[in-house]
């Protein structure tokens, strides 16, 4: 559609990419930059690069789109890590994408909730939640500091994790 | 082309510093193609942030490490330490800005199993922690408290012991600790 289309006219198609796309890009740029802003700058650039790609019937497999906007990501990830240059001039010609347009992965979810919800996890849960998610430690790491076995360390943030999500659904009903 | 969907664990495992970047990938070119995953994996994130909210705000109570009380320091949070040994009385106090008090218990937990923290105050038990996990060289247990929570505590005496056992013997205090908690502090306007 995007491709088929005289630039400046698919924009509902062009939303629709961005709306279904944004979410994923602004996971990986969290897990690979680290970084809110970050991640945001790149869900722009990798959104805004496909769209201009998918303009100039540039891309191979328009029905892998999302390879296509995987492999940007990781090449745009790469370079703003060595460099943090922005790409201004792409946004403000496409500023009809701007983030107002998005819907976020998931809206924050209530902190009095998930206050409630690590209160009644067991205490080697909590304790091994916090330092994988919180103080970022490895699983070797935590099994050194707490005599658990790696493994153990595993099933035991998994479970965390699960069983806070599960406290979450039921208290939202 | 969709394969089989992400488990559980694998949408929990992303998010971990353990990965092997690989499996991250696997992850990846996944959600890519994958709504339904794309929304597992994102929840999951929401969730973690949640979390990570929540510990920054002080909002919690926990058997800690370093490692967290050092990312804690490194967010700019608020906190006060009292180091503790056993049988010893210990006055503390709560300021009205911190953020968490952290009490360092002090004693040999080495090869402790079945590890409990129990809190009184005023000789009521209030709170009981169970299993608590403890390193195999243990010299210290890290408690954190939500400094909110204690600030609606009077000033009246805390104390806060630890059961364990060892081998084959039944549980038993491994240390007592007493803190005369002196209520809440607030600074003058002049900052005194």
């Amino acid at each position: 559609m995007i491709a088929s289309s005289p630039a400046g006219t698919a924009v509902e198609a062009e939303s629709e990419l961005y709306r279904r796309f944004a979410p994923r890009v602004r996971l990986f740029g969290l897990k690979h930059l680290r970084d809110e802003t970050a991640a945001n700058d790149l869900t722009q650039q990798a959104l805004l690069v496909a769209i201009e790609r998918l303009r100039a019937n540039d891309v191979r497999e328009p029905d892998q789109i999302g390879s296509f906007i995987l492999g940007t990501s990781r090449m745009l990830a790469q370079a703003q890590r060595r460099t943090e240059r922005r790409r201004a001039e792409l946004r403000a010609e496409y500023a009809h994408l701007t983030a107002s347009t998005v819907d976020p992965v998931e809206t924050l979810v209530d902190s009095a909730h998930i206050e409630n919800c690590l209160r009644h996890l067991g205490e080697r849960e909590r304790t091994v939640l916090m330092l994988t998610f919180y103080a970022e430690s490895p699983a070797v790491e935590i099994s050194d500091a707490l005599a658990m076995s790696p493994g153990a360390v595993r099933v035991a943030r998994h479970r965390a994790l699960a069983r806070m999500r599960d406290c979450l659904e039921l208290r939202h009903g | 082309m969709v394969d089989e969907h992400l488990s559980p664990a694998d949408v929990t495992e992303y998010w971990t510093p353990d990965t092997p970047a690989d499996e991250v990938g696997r992850v990846e070119a996944h959600v890519f193609a994958c709504a339904d995953c794309a929304q597992q994996l994102g929840a999951a994130r929401a969730l973690i942030d949640g979390v990570r909210d929540v510990m920054r705000r002080g909002r919690f109570q926990a058997i800690v490490t370093d490692a967290v009380l050092n990312r804690l320091a490194r967010d700019g949070v608020r906190m006060r330490t009292f180091t503790v040994e056993p049988g010893t009385v210990v006055p503390c106090a709560v300021w009205a800005d911190d953020q968490l008090i952290v009490t360092r218990l002090r004693a040999d937990f080495r090869g402790l199993e079945h590890v409990s923290v129990v809190m009184e105050i005023g000789g009521q038990e209030v709170d009981r922690i169970t299993d608590v996990p403890v390193g195999p060289d243990a010299r210290e247990l890290i408690e954190v408290f939500s400094a909110a929570r204690i600030r609606e505590v009077p000033q009246i005496d805390v104390r806060l012991r630890v059961f364990g056992s060892r081998g084959h013997a039944g549980d038993e205090i491994v240390a007592d600790y007493l803190l005369e908690h002196g209520g809440t502090i607030r600074r003058s306007a002049d900052g005194g």
